[in-house]
């Protein structure tokens, strides 16, 4: 077996996965990663796993697909979700990476088809391990990443990437593709979500979209308090329901620890035991937060 | 005999002393690393040398090397066999 480095491997799989989606006519871009670099719009970052937008009426069987070619499904988290799953992980025995399959993207707020079909109607190739890969054009890309971030703005990531975008983005576009990007915004419900990223670049609000308030709200409180997944998701069962979900949240099955939690070598228990340390530090200021965020909401909005 | 040419369909990533690829006509395939003589005789293939000439062609880098035809022989064939190499279409008539 050839034993492949980790940026080897993320470059060969995105070849090897976007051939995959074409041999089965399967619609999929290759986002982030590799991509980004070759558009201008990051620099210096060396990927660690392959990011693929898949057609959302054809996600599953994608995962069929390379459920035949030897990928299996890393355990589910069973952490409550805010914002719906929207991707699928995949690992395979030869290869060092995993996929990420995505049926949509988070804070694009339109319908996930419509979302995808804007990003493929305008998408573009790009060179990967010397083969051109279907992958979201500049503009799209640069709403998707700006997404990515503003999902967990607090991130150092975040902290350091999003201005780095914007800057590059700045120096890329002309005006005209700056106001492109705000209507593709409103084409796909993201008009708000992207608003910073959209008022730090000077492009004029587009004409209003149908984004849906729920989604919006749920973005809201998932960017605002992140922690608070369990606290919302407690909220949504029946009280009788609590001790076991609440049991639950502080333990998770040995899959879920070992895949998601656990660092190294160390063992199950050290695991456990620092993320429960870690939930006992965030709890009380989540929730706090958590009431501040429900209370503004509650408040009525004046309008001057 | 016909020249060899390389895959279209194989992707390729170059580092200092070797490259990885794979083969996306199969997509069942692992990835291959090449390295030493493998790496010349791939990077020697260029859709205009038969196996004559990619022999020639390292001859001039490797003049003692005795075994020379024998070894690129059997690597040329092994690369054809996975699917990396393949020969060039005859032209015509």
């Amino acid at each position: 077996m050839t034993t492949l480095t980790i940026p080897e491997a993320v470059r060969l799989c995105t070849a090897w996965a976007d051939r995959l989606a074409r041999d089965h006519g399967v619609r999929a871009l290759v986002i982030k990663g590799h991509v980004l670099s070759a558009q201008g719009l990051r620099e210096g970052y060396e990927s660690v796993d392959v990011d693929l937008l898949v057609e959302p009426a054809d996600h599953d069987r994608f995962l069929e697909v390379l459920g035949d070619h030897g990928w299996t499904p890393m355990t589910l988290s069973t952490a409550p979700k805010i914002i719906p799953l929207h991707a699928v992980t995949v690992t395979h025995l030869w290869w060092p990476i995993t996929i990420d399959v995505h049926r949509h993207f988070p804070g694009f707020l339109a319908d996930p088809q419509v979302v995808f079909d804007v990003l493929w109607q305008r998408s573009t190739t790009a060179r990967v391990a010397g083969i051109e890969v279907r992958a979201p054009d500049p503009i799209g890309h640069a709403a998707l990443v700006a997404l990515h971030h503003l999902r967990s703005p607090d991130s150092s990531r975040a902290a350091s990437e999003l201005p780095d975008l914007t800057a590059r983005v700045r120096a890329t576009l002309t005006p005209e593709q700056v106001q492109d990007l705000a209507a593709l915004a409103a084409r796909t419900g993201a008009s708000a979500t992207l608003a910073p990223f959209l008022e730090d670049l000077g492009a004029q609000p587009a004409a209003e979209d149908d984004t849906d308030a729920e989604a919006l709200a749920a973005w809201r409180l998932r960017t605002s308090v992140p922690e608070s997944a369990w606290l919302v998701g407690l909220s949504r069962v029946p009280v009788w329901r609590w001790p076991l979900d609440v049991w639950h949240a502080i333990w998770l099955s040995d899959a879920e620890v070992e895949t998601y939690h656990r660092r190294g070598a160390e063992s199950l228990t050290r695991a456990r035991w620092r993320r429960f340390s870690r939930g006992l530090l965030v709890t009380p200021p989540a929730l706090a937060r958590l009431a501040r965020h429900k209370l503004a909401r509650r408040r009525p909005r004046r309008h001057s | 005999m016909s020249a060899w040419r390389r895959n279209d369909d194989v992707a390729v990533v170059e580092s200092d002393d070797h490259i990885v690829v794979v083969n996306l006509a199969g997509l069942d395939q692992q990835p291959v690393a090449l390295s030493g003589s493998a790496w010349l005789v791939y990077d020697t293939v260029d859709g205009t040398r038969d196996t004559a000439g990619v022999i020639e062609t390292l001859r001039t880098r490797f003049p003692d090397e005795l075994d020379l035809a024998r070894q690129v022989s059997d690597c040329l064939e092994a690369l054809a066999s996975t699917g990396l190499i393949m020969p060039t279409p005859a032209p015509p008539a």
